[in-house]
């Protein structure tokens, strides 16, 4: 008898056991439904400007990520895009906010290590979105491949080739990461036909200057049939010299980036080619990659947001109009 | 049988455990079931939700579309048209024009939402809003799909998908375009275009208005399953993400799809008849169920606390069925040691089993009546026999004392005779006094001294005897009449056919729990042979002694004592003859009472 109520004793017990762990269970799934709770992202693009059409999408495409998977996403920017010390104080803000991640678009390449270092050393994790810093500091980097869509560019170059043709590149700036990767691209895609490059000039970014380099270098030189922009104020500049001289027929224009203008000079055949970006892959693409780092998920060190060559006939696809015209 | 498996078999533990699992199944059974239903009406309620936004975006959008209608209906109404793009000549359009460009500007000042009102002509005219803004002429609309089926649809309405407008020199709007034929009234044929172009941000707008939970979203299809609008087009364009596009249009009722991040998604479709197009509403099953965590808590602490409640029931209702059962166990195990004096039921109820356990406690009864009863005619029966033994007194020793007592007075040894008569009745009121089963070892020593006396004055010159007893166990009682006989036995096989002087030693002393008891003579001793036959009942023997024999004496200590007392002859020819009686020691308890066997 003593020993039967001793059983039912311990099956008493291993019955609360069974009941104790299912309850530790859901405290545990609870805890970890806790765990999940959004991360925190400061996000730092070069500009927050409702007419820049690039960085607003970039923007966007963030704010969709932070959106679907549930991330706490706060934009802090400059009103301009050359304001780099708005953007340094907008990093050193972002630390004191200790975020869980801090996505930057630097607008230095190597002025603002340092506060780049102190991200990491406050245990934030770092990503970058469409350019980089000096040092290998960053967890991620996502932006275009410039060596891939120089590539492309040349590609589209070559296949405008004809028997005697020149060509002259407007870069933007010398020693600038974009410019040289673009470049270096570009001759990979034209192969054995980069021979024809004539004349390598750089405009710092400056239309007005692209602009007139383009007048002088056609004055000069008759021979030179095929002009190639490596970012937005090279092409635009460029673009406008040609049409100016109403070279717009004799000479093919290719170039980075677009805007409106872009566009119009495509239309009317002034420009023959355009590889853009993808900012609002870039934009969410980049807060994707930071919620995963957060999660400690594995993240890829290096993530394209993809390219896209635009010409006169496609422009108007359905993919190219959402990549070219902003809502 | 192990304790660990009288418990495996126990009744209780196999109610218990059966108890236990049906509990365990219909909880189980309970929790599945109620959140089933949980999840099956959040989902229901959900898709309900998403049905009306979805319908609500959709009713929103043919108003839209209503109203576009409704301005094309003043539009190709407007006579001026006519004149401004068949006239005969430049002459006759320059006089409409002016006229014409004042209505167009009340009209697009009203219709904020308006982008663009286009009147293209086949013949090159054209008109664009209020007239002042240029045709872009390397629009390039030819190229465009949804500019070659509004030319189909000839004088019809027809509806593009989401599109940029380029047809505005410089600008480059989102739109949303309805088209319709131009009719020249005068040949009746279509020979122009009108084109209305809806802002794309009202769609946007209103599509991103809805909420559908934190993450859900709506999007809308066109007929061929292309994008007029999603919150994510760039990605899905550019296959970063996958949507369901033209699956979705033959989709029907809502439904739940898992994405490429496995995660579950509800899609609610509806389909306009008027614009084509067909509106999503998109959930994350997810976030429906994140209210499911408090649900399963509080399904899981009811579980629990019913658990709880079974467990404490079954450990209860097992043990009320089978604790009559148990005592009816342990009764019977007591039984079946024989002891049935101390079988006690207590038995409750009006069940099976208290009719067993009465029927048990009445066959326990009635065996114990018997064995009682067994017990004295047991009694009765000894003690009869013991009145036997004590009548069986050799006549001839009485006889022969007699004789001697006559002897003695005759040659006037009256003092003798005196002790001799003394000793003899003595003897005899100890035969015949009590018929207690038990004396005192200093009675039985006493009768046996008696005896011994007038033996001793009998043969004075053949016998002598010793009494060597420990004090201490001298008011032990032991059995009646066992001293005496072995004596009465050692004079007469013994010592009587001695020559000389015979010895007869009684020894008495305890040694541990018992006492031993010796009675030893040094007479002719016995042959090996009759110490064989010597407990076999005698009268076969012929002799004239008719004495209590040996085995008489065996018998009943073994009947009174058990297994627990010993008797031992020893013998050896013209040596002598030793016999020991070991007997346990009882300190307490009454020696009267017949010893049980087993006890």
């Amino acid at each position: 008898m003593r020993y039967h109520r001793k059983g039912a004793k311990k099956k008493l017990m291993a019955a609360v056991l069974v009941f104790g762990s299912i309850i530790l269970c859901f405290l545990y799934g609870m805890k970890q439904y806790q765990a999940n709770s959004p991360v925190r992202i400061i996000f730092i693009p070069k500009v927050y400007d409702e007419d820049n059409d690039f960085w607003m999408d970039t923007i966007y495409g963030a704010r969709s990520a932070a959106k679907e998977l549930q991330a706490e996403l706060t934009v802090f920017a400059p009103d301009v895009e050359s304001d780099y010390k708005a953007q340094i104080a907008y990093i050193q803000d972002a630390i004191t906010e200790k975020p869980d991640v801090i996505a930057i678009s630097p607008i230095l390449y190597s002025g603002m290590t340092d506060e780049m270092e102190q991200i990491a050393k406050a245990g934030i994790r770092l990503i970058l979105i469409d350019s980089k810093i000096d040092q290998d500091i960053e967890t991620s980097y996502i932006g275009t491949d410039n060596i891939h869509a120089g590539t492309a560019l040349g590609e589209k170059m070559r296949q405008f080739v004809e028997e005697d043709t020149k060509i002259a590149v407007m870069a933007h700036v010398k020693g600038a990461s974009t410019a040289i990767e673009r470049e270096q691209g570009m001759r990979q895609g034209l192969g054995k036909e980069q021979d024809r490059i004539a004349e390598i000039m750089y405009c710092d970014s400056d239309y007005e200057k692209s602009y007139e380099l383009t007048k002088e270098l056609f004055m000069k030189r008759q021979d030179i049939t095929m002009i190639a922009g490596l970012n937005l104020y090279s092409i635009i500049g460029a673009a406008r010299a040609v049409d100016e001289l109403g070279l717009g027929s004799q000479v093919k224009v290719l170039g980075f980036d677009n805007d409106k203008e872009g566009i119009q000079y495509m239309e009317e055949g002034v420009i023959d080619a355009l590889v853009v970006q993808k900012p609002f892959n870039m934009g969410y693409l980049g807060i994707e990659a930071a919620v995963r780092a957060a999660r400690g998920e594995p993240v890829e060190k290096v993530i394209d947001s993809g390219m896209e060559v635009i010409t006169v006939d496609n422009i108007y696809s359905d993919e190219n109009e959402k990549l070219l015209f902003s809502f | 049988m192990k304790v660990k498996d009288r418990i495996k078999s126990s009744i209780r533990t196999q109610i218990m455990g059966e108890f236990f699992l049906l509990i365990s199944l219909s909880i189980g059974a309970f929790l599945l079931l109620s959140v089933w239903y949980t999840r099956s009406s959040l989902e229901r309620n959900s898709r309900n939700n998403s049905e009306e936004l979805v319908e609500q975006v959709n009713f929103n959008i043919e108003s839209y579309v209503d109203y576009m209608e409704n301005i094309s209906q003043i539009i190709v109404g407007n006579g001026n048209i006519q004149d401004y793009f068949f006239g005969r000549d430049e002459a006759a359009k320059q006089a409409v024009e002016q006229k014409m460009r004042e209505e167009f500007q009340t009209m697009l000042g009203v219709h904020r939402d308006i982008s663009n009102i286009i009147l293209l002509g086949d013949n090159g005219r054209y008109f664009i809003n209020s007239g002042g803004e240029e045709l872009n002429e390397y629009a390039r609309l030819e190229q465009k799909t949804w500019y070659r089926k509004a030319k189909e649809a000839g004088k019809n309405i027809s509806l593009s998908t989401s599109h940029v407008q380029n047809i505005v020199k410089g600008q480059y709007d989102w739109v949303v375009t309805m088209s319709r034929g131009l009719q020249n009234l005068k040949t009746g044929q279509v020979e122009g275009i009108l084109m209305i172009d809806l802002n794309y941000n009202e769609i946007n707008d209103l599509c991103e208005a809805v909420s559908l939970g934190t993450r859900g979203y709506v999007y809308i299809v066109d007929e061929s399953g292309g994008i007029v609008y999603h919150p994510q087009q760039q990605l899905i364009l550019s296959g970063v993400k996958k949507e369901r596009l033209t699956q979705i249009i033959s989709q029907g009722a809502s439904a739940v799809y898992t994405d490429e991040r496995g995660e579950e998604k509800i899609y609610t479709p509806f389909y306009s008849e008027k614009t084509g197009w067909t509106i999503v509403g998109v959930v994350y099953v997810s976030e429906l169920v994140e209210g499911e965590a408090v649900i399963w808590a509080i399904y899981f602490v009811i579980a629990g606390a019913l658990g709880l409640l079974a467990i404490a029931m079954a450990v209860f209702m097992s043990g009320n069925i089978t604790k009559p059962v148990k005592q009816l166990e342990k009764a019977m195990d007591q039984a079946k040691t024989g002891d049935f004096t101390s079988v006690q039921i207590q038995v409750q109820g009006n069940n099976e089993i208290y009719r067993l356990q009465q029927n048990f406690s009445r066959m326990i009864s009635q065996i114990e009546d018997l064995i009682q009863k067994n017990v004295h005619k047991e009694e009765e029966k000894r003690k009869i026999e013991l009145k036997a033994l004590q009548s069986q007194i050799n006549p001839h020793f009485l006889y022969n004392t007699l004789d001697s007592i006559i002897w003695m007075i005759e040659s006037e040894e009256s003092e003798k005779a005196i002790q001799m008569t003394s000793a003899l009745a003595h003897f005899f009121r100890q035969a015949i006094g009590k018929s207690d089963l038990y004396v005192t070892l200093r009675e039985e020593l006493e009768y046996t001294k008696n005896y011994l006396i007038i033996q001793k004055m009998r043969y004075a010159d053949k016998l002598d005897y010793k009494i060597e007893v420990d004090e201490r166990i001298l008011e032990h009682r032991i059995i009646k009449l066992v001293l005496q006989p072995l004596v009465e036995n050692a004079l007469y096989h013994g010592l009587k056919y001695k020559a000389s002087v015979g010895m007869i030693e009684i020894v008495g002393y305890q040694m541990q729990d018992s006492i031993v008891l010796k009675v030893s003579d040094n007479g002719i001793g016995m042959e090996e042979d009759f110490l064989c036959h010597i407990f076999e009942q005698k009268k076969q023997d012929g002799k004239k002694h008719s004495g209590i024999g040996i085995g008489n004496i065996r018998q009943r200590m073994q009947l009174y004592y058990g297994e627990q007392c010993e008797f031992k002859i020893e013998s050896e020819k013209d040596v002598g003859t030793v016999v020991t009686m070991v007997i346990p020691y009882e300190r307490s308890g009454d020696p009267n009472e017949i010893p049980q066997k087993g006890r």
